[in-house]
């Protein structure tokens, strides 16, 4: 029944005792062939499911053995004694564009006077001068090359060595860099259309509302107050100022309906849908959450075209697998684990609450139960996590969840409403960007009010 | 004569309460203009702060890294500084302290005050 959703269990198994002991490569190969083989021979057997999760284990022990492994012409192989360093890459992150600029860089080649030298590995940028990057974009960089430093409370270079990023890369002039041919023209324009959007949400909707605005559609945080953030980190409602599955959810319903309107037949549709999905990942500017939760959308969107009857612990479990597949330490990110622990407890542990309230007999109204319910089970299975990660107990996000999602989801609706219409007819423009302002301007002051209730979070 | 889906009309319902609810309030913003930025001024006033002077001689650690431009090593200097020689006369004592520069100073004085 949930075949896959146990295949994904043991992979992760086998991901996470890898990371804590190394098993001999050559007696996991052997066990793994093994086991393969064995289940080739009786694949009616109940034995054969056994030997198959076995081999999954192994699997994923194999594959997070590869991915930690650099290859010969990484950077921390070379032994670079001048740290001043000019390097040729590809900007392979969103740039965060402040004061100081920061992106990560995919380094291709180091450049000495006449010669290039190949060389791979991903470096933190960090530009001291004000200067436009694009993702995806070529580029010559001049700076120092040194390893990342911890400073704060935040275990950043933990962070960083996740992403196999082992070096940041100080550029400290703009007459140090030196911008290459744009690597694909389609990404470009829809970077353009980005910005355009942006512009159009900044023009029409008061600060600091269109900056809620950019983060929930665009995805665009990085110039969000920290004031704001905080206010949202403290009811534990944070995760809608990122894009999550939640908001893609919306927007799948959203593509579905529009194409359903247009009179395209239903298996183009989700073809169509599938292609839109991406084009968003891509226009949010590909963050891991939007990756997951694109993965996931596709996968679900995969089964109803296939007419295959995915339950949801099987479309997880193959989400789970095809994203630890292309990387499998995202097991060790907070972000994967917050997902992927949610959408379990909201779907497994919320029935059995609403048993419970069934059994004391408080069954009405339904809706409340239900909406409680789901909250509370998402709070409660993600609490060793906060508590570990985060420092923090926030028994209020059970009562602000029940205000602030439905409100987010509101808001995603309406402001796609408000992109879409006023793209198309420009002057109703400022009625739909009055209604979005508003929407938000109450997702703001009612979080601001849940933060301040008595016993509304506490800090360990 | 009209054969909608319900999906369509869901969105349809949806579009026009949206619209219906910006046209009403466009319509209040424009007769009452002044009321118009009262829940701005509510966000700002208590949630971003902005415009809201800070007292270097009372503000605590996570205040001052509130403010963008100070750090974590930066806040800690200026309470280590309060302690060692007692409260800041004046905001321009700060720059005493070893990692605030004329540039850095020039970027934090519009949020602090020394009373």
């Amino acid at each position: 029944m949930y075949f896959l959703f146990w295949l994904a269990c043991s992979f992760c198994l086998g991901v996470l005792i890898e990371s804590f002991i190394s098993i001999p490569l050559i007696f996991l190969l052997l066990l793994a062939i093994i086991l393969f083989s064995l289940s080739l021979k009786n694949l009616n057997n109940k034995s054969s499911t056994y030997f198959l999760l076995i081999s999954f284990f192994i699997l994923g022990a194999v594959f997070l053995r590869n991915y930690e492994k650099l290859p010969a012409h990484h950077l921390t192989k070379l032994n670079i004694k001048t740290t001043a360093i000019r390097s040729e890459g590809k900007v392979i992150s969103d740039p965060k564009v402040n004061q100081t600029s920061s992106f990560i860089f995919d380094t291709k080649y180091l450049i000495f006077n006449q010669t290039k030298l190949k060389v791979s590995g991903k470096v933190l940028v960090k530009c001291f001068n004000k200067e436009d990057f694009l993702y995806q974009e070529n580029l010559i960089l001049e700076g120092k090359l040194s390893p990342v430093f911890n400073y704060g409370k935040f275990d950043y270079r933990k962070y960083l060595y996740q992403q196999n990023i082992y070096y940041t890369f100080n550029v400290k002039q703009s007459s140090q860099i030196q911008h290459l041919s744009y690597g694909n023209k389609i990404i470009k324009s829809i970077f353009k259309l980005r910005e355009n959007l942006d512009t159009l949400i900044t023009q029409n909707i008061s600060y600091p509302n269109n900056l809620l605005l950019s983060a929930i559609i665009l995805g665009k945080r990085q110039n969000l107050p920290r004031d704001l953030q905080d206010i949202f980190v403290q009811t534990g409602t944070v995760h809608i100022l990122a894009i999550s599955g939640l908001n893609v959810g919306i927007i799948l319903f959203i593509f579905l309906a529009v194409l359903k309107i247009l009179r395209i037949k239903r298996k183009a549709r989700y073809l169509i849908a599938m292609l839109l999905f991406i084009f968003y990942c891509i226009l949010t500017g590909s963050s891991p959450s939007v990756v997951r939760a694109t993965i996931m959308g596709c996968v679900f969107l995969a089964g109803l075209l296939l007419e295959r009857e995915l339950n949801i612990y099987n479309s997880l479990g193959l989400s789970a697998l095809i994203i630890l597949f292309i990387n499998p330490s995202q097991l060790f990110d907070v972000g994967f684990e917050l997902s992927f622990i949610c959408v379990l407890a909201i779907v497994y542990l919320s029935p059995k609450i609403i048993d419970f309230f069934a059994k004391i007999k408080l069954e009405k109204p339904k809706f409340l139960i239900q909406s409680i319910s789901v909250s509370f089970a998402a709070w409660i299975s993600i609490l060793p996590i906060t508590i570990y990660n985060f420092h923090m107990i926030s028994p209020v996000t059970i009562l602000a969840n029940l205000i602030i999602v439905p409100l987010s989801s509101l808001i995603t609706a309406a402001g796609f409403a408000f992109l879409i219409i006023s793209s198309i007819l420009p002057f109703s423009t400022s009625i739909f960007a009055r209604s979005c302002e508003f929407l938000i301007q109450i997702m703001v002051i009612s979080t601001y009010w849940f933060s301040k209730l008595p016993g509304a979070y506490f800090r360990i | 004569m009209l054969n909608l889906t319900p999906q369509e009309k869901l969105i349809i319902i949806f579009v026009g309460l949206i619209a219906l609810c910006g046209a009403t309030l466009d319509y209040y913003y424009k007769r009452q203009p002044q009321k118009t930025e009262k829940l701005n001024q509510f966000i700002e006033k208590h949630i971003i702060r902005k415009g809201q002077l800070l007292n270097i001689n009372q503000a605590t650690k996570d205040d001052l890294i509130k403010i963008s431009g100070i750090g974590e090593k930066t806040a800690q200097a200026i309470i280590e500084y309060r302690e060692t020689n007692g409260n800041f006369t004046s905001i321009e004592e700060i720059k005493n302290i070893k990692g605030i520069s004329e540039n850095k100073f020039e970027k934090i004085k519009a949020y602090l005050i020394a009373e």
